[in-house]
């Protein structure tokens, strides 16, 4: 029995909204809904994001669903992400979350996946019409664009998959719609990212003024120092305890208060708070989205929605520019301009901490060399000299340097400028 | 505090995130507050998901009609076995596993059997669903009582957000500024009415400054003559949305029944009257958006009810926190152009 025939008048409401006449829909169009339940839909994320979007997704007429996440279910989750219950933390939250929503709406097929993004391939993704993130990292949503775009063949329209991806902080959020190759991506976004909340050194080391900068003290200064051998693990209590003491006794040192457990985890673990109604609005937007991609009944979003609870309600809306020389959907490389007195190793710090380009570990490369290679170890061994070389001896002015990283699927092209 | 009121270690690391954001003691005040939700539709079932997660102290969820298939389509606490129950009934049960601290409960009575005195045992009553003359009778009701009034409604990719605190005050710290905050009005609604200073980090002081906002009744906001005194460019710019919720209650007022796609010209008419009425230009209504609206009434959509149940659900959740500037008073939400714009009217 298909969805339809089960239940002839659940999805009245949807079908209603589809075949209302409009300039987007010229006749009466009852193939809308049937193109809806054909189509696979991919979710990325099961966690706040996520656990909304498959809801929502289930309720407006897409019937396969896929989703992937590679996560378990922790108790402080469970104040937003509703698929899950107490008995239910430690279980991977791809498969809990599919089997929930399967029970509660029938007709309606979720094939989870308990892993990373990047174990599956283009032949997986290519299956999907259109894909939804709920992710929570900077890095897997690089990821995945750079393969969508990777994946588009101008002789296919099939190859395009329509990017809808959603965030969200506190009260803030945002969803965007991305085309890959047409409109601008994630990778063009790039620098609207604020900057990663890091302490100077010296503050921490000699003035400190914050409870942050007494735990960060304890945890990249002394904690390295007491136990050279031993990685912290944040998601340790013991460690977090040791954490938190060794915090405190510094910040009664300088008279400073505010030092709590609660702090440490959060500044250990770099949590971000969430809540049940910023992931509600902002999965719904990215749904709203997919419902009109997949069936043409509307205009879709142009392509960038900015949410913000902080102040009432606020919403702001605007076409985010492709850009020319974006290292992932562009067709030209990118200036870099540097100055004459730069070592090779300057330069790669500088790369690591370029708002649009942060690249973690860079790997460099010229057309005619390799200027500094991360791995092998033989191959870095031999580049390593290099690095306290000045970049005018390696690189000629306008020479392209390609850049790559092991998290992204794609290299940076720059031309080296002086 | 007594100990059964003080946070729980195992709450704490429930709600670990949300405490992180708006601090114990709001956390502790919406663990307290009895909240009314009236008729269990898509936008009531949002609400609820959202501020029983939070951790509120109880909700009756209040309806007298039975499930139906359509239900069925954007209302998540229900599955195919309960067409024929009561709908509060049917989804109560699963609206209380999804947080076993908050007490739900499930009223089947009909709304218009309630009195006054009904609505003073609850410290929010949120009204979606309901005609003009219901919704006027309950937040009198209300006032009568000094209870927080919330009304919503959908209509297929449209809906609207209104609200009537009275009186409300929220807190708030921030760094100093250039120039200290000063006591007195900011708006025609709200004012600064404190303002403590304290110890920051360094040499900047943080300032801990209390607003008041100041609400009128429904029946009083449908009378406002605020958007007659805008400038006609930023006539132009006002929602469809608004005059045609207004059209469909004066459509409902009349005839008792929802208005459907064969009542195109009366209710065009009504939509075009209303926007008269607001001080608005007709030329912000068009056929197609009458025609898109009208095709709508009765129809929940999902994603549309989440939006709108996310942002009623987070403002209920903010007057109980006491934190947060609240909605003053009228949000319209337009899935059509993905906005949401507020009017204080």
């Amino acid at each position: 029995m298909t969805a339809m025939e089960s239940s002839p008048t659940r999805k009245v409401a949807l079908k209603r909204i589809l075949s209302r006449p409009g300039p987007f829909v010229d006749e009466l169009n009852p193939e809308a809904y049937e193109f809806l339940s054909n189509m696979k839909i991919l979710v990325i994320g099961a966690g706040g994001l996520g656990c909304e979007i498959l809801k929502n997704l289930a309720l407006s007429g897409f019937t396969d669903i896929h989703v992937i996440d590679m996560d378990t279910i922790d108790i402080s989750n469970l104040n937003r992400q509703f698929l899950f219950r107490p008995s239910d933390v430690g279980k991977p939250k791809a498969l809990v979350a599919a089997e929930f929503v399967m029970k509660r709406v029938k007709g309606v097929t979720i094939t989870p996946y308990y892993g990373k993004i990047q174990d599956k391939d283009e032949s997986y993704y290519s299956q999907f019409g259109i894909v939804v993130c709920g992710l929570d990292s900077v890095e897997a949503r690089r990821w995945i664009n750079a393969t969508l775009v990777d994946m588009v063949d101008a002789e296919n329209p099939e190859s395009l998959k329509p990017l809808i991806d959603g965030g969200t902080e506190g009260f803030k959020g945002q969803a965007r719609v991305i085309l890959p190759t047409l409109t601008s991506c994630y990778e063009c976004s790039l620098d609207m990212l604020g900057t990663q909340q890091t302490f100077p050194i010296c503050t921490i080391a000699n003035t400190p003024r914050l409870p942050e900068h007494c735990i960060e003290w304890a945890l990249a200064l002394e904690w390295p120092k007491r136990f050279p051998d031993k990685k912290i693990d944040n998601d340790n209590p013991d460690h977090i305890q040791w954490l938190f003491e060794t915090a405190i006794a510094r910040a009664s040192e300088f008279s400073i208060d505010g030092v709590t457990y609660s702090l440490t985890q959060g500044v250990a673990k770099n949590i971000i708070p969430a809540i049940a109604s910023t992931n509600a609005i902002v999965a719904a937007s990215c749904c709203s989205e997919a419902l009109k991609i997949a069936t043409s009944c509307n205009p879709y979003l142009n392509n960038y929605m900015m949410y913000s609870g902080n102040d009432s309600v606020y919403t702001y809306t605007f076409e985010h520019q492709k850009k020319e020389d974006c290292p992932v959907c562009g067709v030209v490389a990118s200036d870099f301009w540097i100055e004459q007195d730069w070592t090779l190793g300057l330069l790669m710090e500088k790369l690591t901490t370029t708002q649009a380009v942060r690249i973690k570990s860079p790997s460099l490369r010229t057309a005619e060399k390799n200027l500094y290679l991360q791995s092998p170890p033989q191959l870095e061994e031999a580049t390593r000299p290099n690095l306290s070389k000045l970049v005018t001896d390696l690189v000629k002015t306008g020479e392209e340097v390609s850049v790559t990283d092991p998290a992204l699927p794609f290299s940076i092209k720059l031309r080296i400028r002086y | 505090m007594t100990d059964d009121k003080k946070i729980s270690a195992d709450e704490i690391a429930l709600y670990d995130r949300q405490i992180r954001l708006w601090g114990i003691a709001a956390q502790t005040r919406m663990r307290e507050a009895n909240v009314l939700l009236i008729t269990a539709g898509a936008l009531s079932n949002e609400i609820a998901k959202n501020i029983v997660l939070a951790g509120i102290g109880s909700l009756t969820v209040l309806d007298s009609a039975t499930v139906t298939p359509p239900d069925l389509g954007a209302q998540f606490f229900l599955e195919e076995s309960d067409v024929g129950k009561n709908r509060a009934e049917a989804a109560v049960p699963r609206i209380q596993k999804l947080n076993t601290r908050v007490i739900v409960t499930a009223d089947t009575s009909d709304i218009t059997t309630k009195d006054a005195e009904y609505f003073s045992k609850f410290d929010i009553v949120v009204a979606t669903e309901l005609a003009a003359s219901e919704l006027i009778t309950i937040n009198e009701a209300c006032r009568k009582y000094s209870k927080c009034f919330y009304a919503g409604g959908m209509s297929g990719l449209y809906g609207y957000i209104f609200v009537d605190l009275i009186e409300h005050s929220f807190s708030f710290e921030r760094d100093q500024s250039n120039s200290a905050t000063k006591l007195g009005p900011e708006t025609s609604t709200r004012s600064v009415v404190d303002v403590k200073l304290k110890k920051g980090d360094g040499k900047l002081l943080k300032e801990v400054v209390t607003k008041k906002e100041v609400y009128k009744p429904l029946a009083e906001s449908l009378k406002s003559d605020s958007l007659s005194k805008l400038r006609a460019r930023s006539q132009l710019k006002v929602s469809p949305v608004l005059p045609a919720f207004r059209a469909l209650w004066d459509f409902q007022s009349t005839t008792s029944r929802l208005p459907s796609p064969e009542d195109f010209s009366t209710f065009e008419e009504l939509v075009h009257n209303n926007t008269r009425d607001l001080g608005l230009p007709v030329g912000i209504i068009t056929p197609q958006f009458v025609k898109s609206f009208l095709s709508g009434v009765g129809a929940e959509i999902s994603p549309v009810a989440a939006i709108i149940g996310g942002a009623m659900a987070q403002d209920i959740l903010n007057v109980l926190g006491q934190r947060q500037q609240p909605i003053q008073n009228w949000v319209v939400y337009d899935c059509d152009t993905s906005t949401a714009p507020i009017y204080t009217l």
